[in-house]
C-alpha cells in the first residue's frame, strides 16, 4: 500500500486576475470603471485592450486584482490567446437588449470550457437591466446558458446601480483563501483515500459566506426548512455527524495553529474533543494555543499569571457574546461537536511544514474514526486558561452563587420591611378604630379587640401570603415587560417602511429606531411619577420582586452561558443592591447615574472599549474611542441579524429579559 | 480385489443416486468493473437436488447438499429462506442497482411450510437460534420486537403448493448492528462441497475479502421446476458472495488481476462441480479499447435482446481447452485486466432513493425518504416497506407523501402499529413515482426513553434503524448489474431469449439514531448535587414559608433567674394588665 504523507503542494497564487470578454458594447469597460472607482462613464475610447491593477476588499481582506478590459472584437487568435494566458476569473457579458451579444457569449463560453484545461471560475452577466422595456433576452435564457457553461449567472445594471456590481464581483471572486483551503481538503482527502481503515464517512465542506453558508449547509443536512436561506436539494448526506473540525488557513506558511471553542450562545465542545486536537498539535510539532487578548508587558514576574488571566477574560468575552467564535459555533446546535483550527502567521517564527499539519489533521480524523460512542462525559461546562488548564463548572459556579447571596438577602429583607410597614399601618387603623368604639361599647368590643389582635399577630411575616397591594406592582413589573417587547419588536416594524427617511442607511436607521425606543421606555419612571401611584412601600416590594425576578435570571443564563451570566451579575449587583427609594437628592442623582452605567447599552459599550484598548495596539485615546464606536454599532447590528439568521440568543435576551429589569430598577432609582 | 471393490462403490453409488434424486453442483464467478473503478466480484455457487422439500424422508442422505443445513431446515419446516450477511453499504451512485440486494448487518427472511401454518412464531424462533448457531451470527437477537410479515415486498422466488397466497407463512427480519465477519465466512465456506480447499472457493482469502468496500454472503433456497410442465422440483441451495473492491486501495492504480484481488491465482476448479466458469461483463469494449483482458476467454456471448446490449467474455474452467490446462500450469490462472482508457462518467440509475434523518436535539426527530425518477416518460411503480423497532415511536398521522411538494395518498398502505417490547411498527406503502419526479416520505417519531436496564454496554452509540426496502418495477435493465432473471446459472440466463421481468430491490440506508441516554457515570454527581440544593435551598424556604419570625426583646433576660423572673413578670400582667403604658407606646410610635 503506497501511503502519500508529503504529497501536500500548494500554489503560490497571490494575485487574482480577472478577464472580460463580451461584444462590443455590452458594458465591459463601464464594469470595470464602475467596480474600481463605483463610477458610472457612458461614452469612452473603446479602441485598446486595458490592464487594469485594483485592490478589492473582498469578503473583509484585501486582495489585489488584476483586471483585463478586453475589446469588442474577439477573434479567434485572440480568444487563444485568452485560453493560454493564466486568469482566475472570466466574466462573460451580454447586453439583454442585443440578442447578437447572448449568441456570441454562448461562443465565448463554449469555447473557454473547451480550450483551457486550467483551473478557472466563469460568471455569466447580462447587463442593462434599466433598459427592462427593451429587453429582448429573458432571464431564464441566461439562466439556461449559465447552466450549460456551468457558471453562476447574474443580471445586473451597471448604470444603475453600484452594490449590484460590487456583489456580483464579490460572489464571483474566487477568493484566494477559499482556494487554499479547498485545496488543502483535496489534498486531506486524497491523502486519505488511500486508506482502508476509515469506518465513516469523512465530509468535506467548503463554504460561502461563512456561518450562513454552514447554517445552510446543517438546515439542509438535518432537512429543516430556513425562513431566510433557501437551499437547494442535497444527496450526499451521510448519518448522524459525530464531530466537526473547522480549518481556516489564510496562508501557506503558518507558524501556530490557533484552538477557537466558543460556540453560539455560549456552548462548548466537549473537553475531550478540544484536548485531542490539542495533544495531537503538539505531539506532531505543531504550536497550538488558545486565542487570548495581547499582554501588556510589565516588569515582574506576575507575565505568566497574566496571560493565562487575559487568555481567560478573552474566552469569557467570546462567550459572553453569544456569537461564534468562528464557523464551527453552529455545529453544536445539532449536538456536533467542533473546534476551530486557525493557522497563524507571526512574524520572526519559522513556519510549520504543510506535512506535520496534515499529520495532526489525520491524526485527530483517526481518533474521532476509532470512537465508537459519540462524545459523552459531562465536561461541557469548563473555562480554559490555556490549552493544559481549565476552569470546571464546580470551581467558578460558587463565586458566582456567592456574588448572587447579596441580592437574595436583599430581596428577603425588602419583602420583610414592606410587610411590616404594611402591619403597622394596620395597627394603626385598628387602635383609630378600638379608641372610637371604646367610648360606646366598652366592654363588649374589648374581647373581639383581642381576637382580632392575635389574627393579625398570626400572619405577621408570612412569606406565603399576598399583600393587597400587590396588584399595583406587578402593573409596574408588565409595564416593563411590555416596554421591552417594544424594543424588541422594534427593528422589525422597520419592514412596513417603503422609503428610508432622512437619506439614512437601513442599518443605520436600525440602530436609530433602537436607541429611540430605549430611550422612551426609560421614560417609564417619569410617568409612574406622574401617576404618583407608588407609595414607599410598593418601591419596597417592587425592588424585592425585582431582586427575586433578577436573580433567577442571572442564576439561569449562568448555567446556559457562565460568562454572560458572570458579566451580568459583576456589573449589576453592587447598583442594583445600593438602589432604593430616597427623599436625598444627591444619593438620588448618585444612584441614577449608577443604574445608567449598568444599563445594557452602557455595559456592552463599556466592554467594546475594554476589549479594543486590549486588541489595538495604541495608546491613543481618541482610536480607542474610534474603534470602539464602529465595534460596538457592528456588534449590535450582527446580534439582531445573527438573532434571525442563525439563531444567537444575545438580542432577545438582553431586549425581553434584561432590558425590563433593568426598568424597574431604573424607575426605584428616582423615586 | 480391486475390480470388486469399484464394482461395488459404483454399485452404491448408483443406489444412492437412484434413492437419493440427483445432485448437482456448480459454480461460478461473474466480474463486473465498474467505470467508477471499483470491481465487483461475484461467487455463485448452486447446488440443485431433485427432491421435494416436503418429504421428511428424502432428507436422510445427502451427497452435495450439505447435511448440516439440509437437517435444519427439515426440522423447522422450511419452505424457502434468504439469509445475508452485509458489510457496508451498497452505493447504488455508482455502482447501479445490485445483483443480490441485501441490507447492512443480518437479514433473514423465511417462508415456511404450511403444515406449521399454527405454530410459525415458534418455528421462527427456534429456527433462528439455530441459524445463529450455524453461522456464528448473532441472529439469536431476532425477537418478535423485531420481525415483521411484509404482504407485498417479499414474494417467494420459487415454485410453492402452499395454499396460502399472503403473507401468514412469512417471517421477516433485518439485525443493522450486525457486524460480519471471517467468523461468519468459515461456517459459509463449510457448506460447500469443496470446502474453500479447490475451485473457486479457494480464492476465498478471509484476510482480502474483508478489506474491501462492501461484502455480502447470502443463502438462498428455494424450490424450483426441473422442466417446464414442473412436475419434478428442484430445491436448489445458491451461496453467494459479492464483493467490491478498489483495486486501487490494494495496488495504487485501476488495474487488477485475481492475483490482486484474491493474493493468489487459480489453481483449480473443483472436482466435485458439473460446471465451473468464470465470466466477466466486457459491455463496452467493443474494440478493445478502453480495456485488454487476459487471457483470451473460451467465447464471448453478446446478449442483444436487453435494451442495452451486454457482452460477456466466458472462461470455462472445465473441459478440454487452454484454460483448464493454464489451471494445472504452475502460475495457475489469473485474470489479469487493464485499462487502456478509463472514461470516468459514471451513469447514474434513472431511479434511486435516499433516506435520511431530520430534525436535530432529543425532541425533534424524523426520517425523510426521497425516492428520485429521472426517467423522461416512464414512471415506476414501487413498495417501500420499513420496519421501526419499537424505541421509536412513530406517528402514523405525521405520514406526508410529497410528489414534488405536493402532498399525494399512497395507493396502498399497510400500517401495523408497534407495541412497547413487545412488536415493531410495519409500514407498506405502494405508490407510482412519475417520470421526472421526486417522492419524498416524511414520517416524524419520538424517541423513546429507555429504561435504564434496556441500554446496552455502549449506550451512547446510539440505536439503529433497519434500512427501508424499495421494490420496484423498472423499464429496463439498464444499470443492474446482471439482467435480472429467474434462472439459476449464469449461463442459461444469458444465453435464453427471455428477457429480464426488471424487479430490483433496493435497500435504503441504514440510520444511527441517537437516543436520550442516561449519563451512567452521573448519578453520584447527582445525588450530591441535589441533596446539596435541597439542604440549602428548599430547606431554608421552607423554614421561611412555614415558621413565624417573631420580635425578640434583646433585654429579655437569658439564664434561670432570669426566665423565673419573666414568669412571674408576666403573671403579674395577666392579674393586672398594664393598659397605659402600652398606650403610652404606641402614641411614641406614632409620633416617630
Amino acid at each position: 500500500m503506497r501511503r502519500r504523507r508529503s504529497g501536500i503542494v500548494l500554489q503560490h497564487t497571490n494575485v487574482i486576475r480577472v478577464v472580460i470578454l463580451g461584444k462590443k458594447g455590452v458594458g465591459k469597460s463601464a464594469l470595470t470603471v464602475r467596480f474600481m472607482t463605483k463610477r458610472f462613464i457612458g461614452e469612452y475610447d473603446s479602441s485598446n485592450d486595458e490592464t487594469w491593477k485594483h485592490i478589492a476588499l473582498i469578503d473583509e481582506e484585501h486582495v489585489p486584482l488584476e483586471i483585463n478590459d478586453t475589446t469588442g472584437e474577439c477573434s479567434e487568435e485572440k480568444l487563444d490567446l485568452c485560453a493560454t494566458l493564466r486568469s482566475d476569473l472570466y466574466i462573460i457579458m451580454y447586453s439583454i437588449t442585443d440578442r447578437s451579444s447572448f449568441l456570441e457569449s454562448r461562443r465565448l463560453g463554449n469555447f473557454l470550457r473547451e480550450n483551457n484545461s486550467g483551473n478557472f471560475e466563469m460568471a455569466l452577466v447580462g447587463n442593462k437591466t434599466d433598459l427592462e422595456h427593451a429587453r429582448k433576452i429573458l432571464e431564464s435564457e441566461g439562466t439556461s446558458l449559465s447552466e450549460e457553461l456551468e457558471c453562476k449567472f447574474y443580471e445586473i445594471s451597471v448604470a444603475k446601480n453600484f452594490f449590484d456590481v460590487e456583489y456580483m464581483m464579490n460572489d464571483a471572486e474566487p477568493s484566494y483563501i477559499d482556494r487554499l483551503n479547498s485545496q488543502t481538503s483535496t489534498k486531506i482527502s486524497e491523502l486519505f483515500r488511500y486508506n482502508t481503515y476509515w469506518a465513516k464517512d469523512i465530509i468535506f465542506l467548503v463554504v460561502d459566506q461563512n456561518e450562513i453558508g454552514i447554517q445552510s449547509w446543517l438546515d439542509e443536512y438535518h432537512g429543516i426548512q430556513s425562513k431566510y436561506v433557501k437551499s437547494s436539494r442535497m444527496l450526499g448526506r451521510s448519518g448522524a455527524i459525530q464531530a466537526a473540525i473547522n480549518l481556516e488557513l489564510d496562508d501557506e506558511h503558518i507558524s501556530s495553529m490557533e484552538i477557537l471553542v466558543e460556540s453560539l450562545n455560549g456552548q462548548l465542545p466537549n473537553l475531550d474533543m478540544v484536548n485531542m486536537v490539542v495533544r495531537l498539535c503538539q505531539s506532531e510539532g505543531v504550536p497550538v494555543a488558545l486565542k487570548k487578548l495581547p499582554v501588556r508587558h510589565f516588569n515582574d514576574g506576575w507575565d505568566e499569571y497574566r496571560s493565562s488571566l487575559s487568555t481567560m477574560v478573552s474566552m469569557m468575552f467570546n462567550q459572553a457574546s453569544g456569537r461564534p467564535s468562528a464557523n464551527h459555533g453552529l455545529f453544536p446546535k445539532y449536538g456536533i461537536e467542533a473546534v476551530t483550527l486557525r493557522g497563524r502567521k507571526n512574524a520572526g517564527t519559522g513556519s510549520v511544514s504543510f506535512s506535520r499539519l496534515g499529520r495532526a489533521l489525520e491524526g485527530m480524523f483517526r481518533s474521532l474514526n476509532s470512537l465508537l460512542e459519540s462524545f459523552h462525559q459531562s465536561f461541557f461546562f469548563y473555562l480554559l486558561s490555556s490549552t493544559s488548564r481549565y476552569v470546571s463548572i464546580g470551581l467558578y459556579m460558587p463565586p458566582l452563587g456567592c456574588v448572587m447571596i447579596g441580592p437574595i438577602l436583599a430581596a428577603i429583607s425588602c419583602w420583610i420591611s414592606s410587610v411590616e410597614d404594611k402591619e403597622r399601618t394596620q395597627k394603626d387603623k385598628q387602635n383609630k378604630n378600638s379608641d372610637k368604639c371604646e367610648n360606646d361599647e366598652k366592654d363588649e368590643t374589648r374581647s373581639e379587640k383581642t381576637e382580632k389582635k392575635e389574627e393579625t399577630n398570626l400572619e405577621e411575616f408570612a412569606f406565603t401570603r399576598i399583600p393587597r397591594y400587590f396588584g399595583k406592582v406587578l402593573r409596574v413589573i408588565l409595564a416593563g415587560h411590555f416596554m421591552g417587547l417594544l424594543i424588541f419588536i422594534s427593528p422589525y416594524m422597520l419592514r412596513y417602511i417603503e422609503m428610508p427617511p432622512f437619506d439614512l442607511q437601513p442599518s443605520d436607521l436600525v440602530l436609530f429606531v433602537l436607541f429611540g425606543a430605549f430611550l422612551l421606555s426609560s421614560s417609564m419612571p417619569f410617568l409612574l411619577r406622574l401617576t404618583r401611584s407608588l407609595t414607599e412601600r410598593d418601591v419596597l416590594l417592587l425592588k424585592s420582586i425585582s431582586l427575586v425576578i433578577y436573580t433567577c435570571q442571572v442564576g439561569c443564563l449562568a448555567t446556559i452561558n457562565f460568562s454572560f451570566g458572570f458579566f451580568l451579575a459583576i456589573f449589576t449587583v453592587p447598583t442594583f443592591l445600593f438602589v432604593h427609594s430616597t427623599q436625598n437628592r444627591i444619593r438620588r442623582l448618585f444612584q441614577v447615574v449608577l443604574v445608567s452605567i449598568s444599563s445594557p447599552p452602557f455595559i456592552i459599550f463599556l466592554m467594546t472599549v475594554v476589549y479594543s484598548y486590549f486588541t489595538t495596539e495604541t495608546d491613543n485615546y481618541h482610536e480607542v474611542m474610534q474603534n470602539s464606536k464602529t465595534l460596538y454599532s457592528d456588534g449590535i447590528l450582527s446580534s439582531l441579524r445573527d438573532s434571525v439568521l442563525i439563531g444567537t440568543w444575545s438580542y432577545p435576551v438582553t431586549m425581553l429579559v434584561i432590558l425590563p429589569n433593568w426598568l424597574l430598577f431604573w424607575s426605584i432609582a428616582w423615586m | 480385489m480391486s475390480a470388486t471393490w469399484w464394482g461395488c462403490c459404483c454399485f452404491v453409488c448408483f443406489l444412492s443416486s437412484f434413492v437419493v434424486g440427483k445432485e448437482d453442483f456448480h459454480e461460478e464467478l461473474y466480474i463486473k468493473p465498474f467505470p467508477s473503478g471499483d470491481v465487483l466480484t461475484y461467487f455463485q455457487f448452486t447446488t440443485l437436488w431433485s427432491v421435494d422439500i416436503r418429504d421428511k424422508n428424502a432428507f436422510s442422505h445427502y451427497n452435495l447438499f450439505p447435511k448440516s443445513f439440509g437437517q435444519i431446515i427439515t426440522k423447522y419446516s422450511v419452505e424457502e429462506l434468504h439469509l445475508s450477511l452485509t458489510q457496508g453499504f451498497w452505493n447504488t451512485h455508482l455502482w447501479g442497482y445490485a445483483m443480490q440486494p441485501a441490507s447492512p448487518g443480518a437479514e433473514l427472511a423465511v417462508w415456511f411450510q404450511d403444515e406449521v401454518s399454527q405454530s410459525i412464531d415458534k418455528e421462527w424462533r427456534s429456527l433462528t437460534n439455530v441459524l445463529s448457531g450455524q453461522f456464528c451470527a448473532s441472529l439469536n437477537f431476532i425477537k418478535a420486537e423485531n420481525t415483521a410479515s411484509p404482504n407485498v415486498s417479499f414474494r417467494r422466488r420459487g415454485v410453492t403448493s402452499s395454499k396460502y397466497n399472503d403473507s401468514r407463512t412469512l417471517r421477516y427480519s433485518s439485525l443493522p448492528r450486525e457486524i460480519v465477519c471471517t467468523e461468519n465466512l468459515t461456517p459459509w465456506k463449510k457448506l460447500l462441497p469443496c470446502d474453500s480447499k479447490s475451485g473457486l472457493s479457494s480464492l476465498l482469502n478471509s484476510l482480502l475479502i474483508y478489506k474491501v468496500k462492501y461484502h455480502s454472503m447470502s443463502i438462498n433456497l428455494r424450490t424450483i421446476c426441473e422442466d417446464s410442465e414442473c412436475q419434478v422440483p428442484l430445491l436448489e441451495l445458491q451461496q453467494t458472495l459479492s464483493i467490491v473492491t478498489d483495486p486501487v486501495l490494494r495496488s495504487g492504480g485501476y488495474d487488477w488481476s485475481l492475483r490482486k484481488l484474491f493474493g493468489h491465482s487459480l489453481r483449480s476448479s473443483c472436482p466435485l462441480a458439473t460446471t465451473s466458469k468464470v465470466l466477466v461483463d466486457i459491455t463496452g469494449n467493443d474494440t478493445d479499447f478502453s480495456f485488454s483482458l487476459k487471457p483470451k476467454p473460451t467465447r464471448i456471448i453478446l446478449k442483444a435482446e436487453e435494451e442495452p446490449s451486454r457482452q460477456f467474455a466466458v472462461y470455462n474452467l472445465k473441459g478440454k481447452g487452454k484454460i483448464p490446462k493454464l489451471l494445472s500450469s504452475d502460475s495457475g490462472f489469473n485474470l489479469v485486466f487493464k485499462w487502456k482508457r478509463r472514461h470516468n462518467h459514471v451513469k447514474v440509475p434513472y431511479f434511486f432513493a435516499h433516506r435520511f434523518l431530520t430534525g436535530y436535539g432529543e425532541e425533534h426527530a424524523g426520517i425523510q425518504c426521497e425516492m428520485y425518477n429521472h426517467h423522461k416518460t416512464a414512471s415506476i411503480k414501487i413498495v417501500y416497506f420499513q420496519v421501526f423497532p419499537w424505541h421509536f415511536r412513530i406517528f402514523l398521522h405525521t405520514l406526508r407523501i410529497r410528489i414534488n411538494d405536493v402532498i399525494i395518498k399512497p395507493e396502498y398502505i399497510d400500517y401495523v402499529p408497534s407495541r412497547d417490547r413487545e412488536r415493531p411498527t410495519k409500514l407498506e406503502l405502494a405508490l407510482a413515482v412519475p417520470p421526472d419526479s421526486i417522492v419524498t416520505v416524511n414520517l416524524e417519531f419520538d424517541r423513546v426513553f429507555l429504561k435504564w436496564t434496556e441500554h446496552p454496554p455502549d449506550a451512547h452509540h446510539g440505536f439503529y434503524l433497519p434500512s427501508g426496502v424499495i421494490t420496484a418495477k423498472l423499464i429496463s435493465s439498464e444499470n443492474t448489474t446482471f439482467p435480472t432473471s429467474h434462472e439459476s446459472l449464469f449461463s442459461p440466463s444469458i444465453k435464453g431469449t427471455k428477457t429480464a421481468d426488471n424487479v430490483i430491490r433496493m435497500y435504503t440506508e441504514v440510520l444511527l439514531v441517537p437516543l436520550p441516554t442516561p449519563d451512567f457515570s452521573m448519578p453520584y454527581n447527582v445525588i450530591c448535587l441535589t441533596c446539596t440544593v435541597v439542604a440549602i435551598a428548599f430547606g431554608s424556604l421552607y423554614n421561611l414559608s412555614t415558621k413565624r419570625l417573631q420580635e425578640v426583646d434583646p433585654r429579655e433576660p437569658t439564664g434561670i433567674l432570669g426566665k423565673l423572673k419573666q414568669k412571674l413578670l408576666k403573671l403579674k400582667e395577666k392579674l393586672f394588665p398594664p393598659r397605659k403604658s402600652e398606650d403610652k407606646q404606641k402614641d411614641s410610635k406614632k409620633n416617630d
